[in-house]
């Protein structure tokens, strides 16, 4: 019929480059540039995946659930079919309606207003910790100070006991890779965790979790019928293989950043109420969960671009919150920035439910650094962990102590 | 504050809107209705979250307080 001719949006531009090669792993930002170089999105033949990188896209494809759905996996890995074949997380790998009323319950056990009634104990706790280290003058603050202060303080808000809680870190190490290919670096964590399992597997039990917790609390919602008995323990290793690594990642790249910019320390020192903002802009120079995926649901047009049904997109997230169109000297690391809009914590349905616990972490251990070493500097190289999705400082040797008259 | 970028995930913009404007805005989705009952000063009668405020003509001239607390 004359006049109904279906004009088709181009397939995105090829982008033949492997991001889990360790080169791109082990400098990220060179990554960023090409993927946000090469187009809106991209499709990725290695993989047969698209990748967005550029602010505008990835906040557009992170708002629309409906055609970026998470059910089938935040990872590379298709869940629903195939060699990654399995059951979907309850809360993370879910669509509405399946996931409004769980997240709605969640909201409320992690309100802000609860969150609040935990600052003296994180606050204590990081006081502590640091009012003893800075006695040494010289430390690492990844293995001294950031990742017991995490394995203290997170843990107990769950309410889980001392026992092994330093099998977590590698725990989150895997959940790292498992997001990206099953390369080596996701079959060695994977087989550093697989002893663990066992002591993973029985923290998540209803006897596992101290009064007060909010471990207890999710158990309580299954009472109520709020939330279905058969998603607690799966919700609780949510919390466990998300909420740690992620926390000693950001705590850490704060540290190192203003380590290495003095003049941003020095800026810190006359103004201390920047503390949550210098947490947030180092998240968003060194966003810890550098990517999470989608897939797509549907053929539909999305920047210009035709794109097919079912199809993971690699939403790059620290390439976004790198991306000069929306960021002025987007590589700087400046405490005085407005962060707001940064996306390190996602943006839409599934923005992190843990971000104002991670707020409170970070800012209890800056603050207490602030009080008590008038330096923060270098002390010898730092050390990234080579991870599929996760930017992860290893080693961070720091020194600290007063200033030479 | 509104540390959370507009995603109803912090309640750190909250605000009190002027009362004889209140009842131009939309009112709140659930998700903020959750968020308002736990903000760090005591939730009133006209709070909102300021970033779910799209200011239209029907706001021109509204007097939007900021509680004493918002983390």
């Amino acid at each position: 019929m004359a006049g109904l001719t279906k004009v088709s949006a181009a397939a995105p531009p090829v982008l033949d480059i492997d991001p889990f090669a360790t080169r791109y792993l082990e400098n990220p930002y060179h990554f960023h540039e090409v993927l946000r170089g090469a187009g809106p999105i991209v499709h990725i033949p290695k993989y047969d995946m698209y990748a967005v990188g550029r602010y505008a896209e990835v906040q557009s494809a992170f708002a629309d659930w409906k055609n970026f759905s998470s059910a089938a996996g935040t990872g590379l890995g298709h869940v629903q079919k195939g060699s990654a074949l399995r059951t979907p997380g309850p809360i993370v790998e879910a669509d509405p309606p399946e996931h409004t009323k769980l997240r709605s319950t969640l909201n409320r056990i992690l309100s802000p207003a609860v969150i609040r009634g935990w600052r003296d104990d994180f606050e204590a706790e990081a006081e502590r910790r640091v009012a003893a280290i800075v006695q040494r003058g010289e430390f690492d603050a990844v293995t001294d100070l950031v990742e017991p202060f995490i394995l203290r303080v997170l843990p107990d808000a769950m309410g889980l006991d001392d026992e092994g809680r330093e099998n977590l870190l590698p725990i989150g190490d895997l959940t790292g890779n498992a997001l990206g290919p099953r390369n080596d670096l996701f079959i060695e964590s994977e087989r550093r965790v697989e002893p663990l399992l066992p002591w993973f597997n029985s923290k998540f039990e209803r006897a596992a979790m101290l009064p007060g917790g909010f471990g207890e609390k999710i158990w309580q919602a299954s009472d109520t019928g709020d939330i279905e008995t058969e998603k607690v323990m799966p919700l609780i290793r949510t919390f466990l293989r998300g909420g740690i690594d992620t926390g000693v990642s950001g705590i850490s790249s704060m540290i190192w950043l203003l380590a290495c910019n003095p003049e941003q320390w020095s800026a810190l020192k006359a103004e201390p109420k920047l503390v949550r903002q210098a947490f947030d802009e180092a998240l968003r120079l060194e966003t810890p969960a550098q990517s999470l995926f989608r897939t797509t649901r549907g053929s539909f047009a999305f920047a210009g671009c035709q794109l097919d049904d079912d199809v993971k997109v690699m939403c790059c997230l620290a390439a976004a919150n790198r991306d000069p169109a929306q960021w002025a000297d987007a590589d700087n690391y400046n405490v005085k920035r407005s962060t707001i809009g940064h996306i390190a914590f996602g943006t839409g349905i599934h923005v992190c439910i843990g971000q104002m616990v991670a707020r409170l972490e970070g800012e209890a251990i800056l603050a207490a650094l602030l009080r008590h070493t008038e330096i923060l500097e270098m002390n010898g190289p730092a050390r990234h962990k080579l991870s599929n999705t996760a930017r992860r400082l290893a080693a961070l040797p720091i020194r600290v102590g007063r200033k030479a008259n | 504050m509104a540390e959370c970028g507009g995603n109803m995930a912090c309640g750190t913009c909250h605000v009190y809107v002027q009362q004889s404007y209140f009842s131009r805005i939309p009112e709140p989705e659930e998700m903020e209705d959750q968020m308002l009952d736990a903000t760090a000063s005591a939730r009133q009668p006209n709070s909102r979250l300021s970033c779910q405020i799209i200011i239209t003509a029907a706001l021109d001239g509204v007097e939007i307080t900021c509680p004493e607390s918002q983390i």
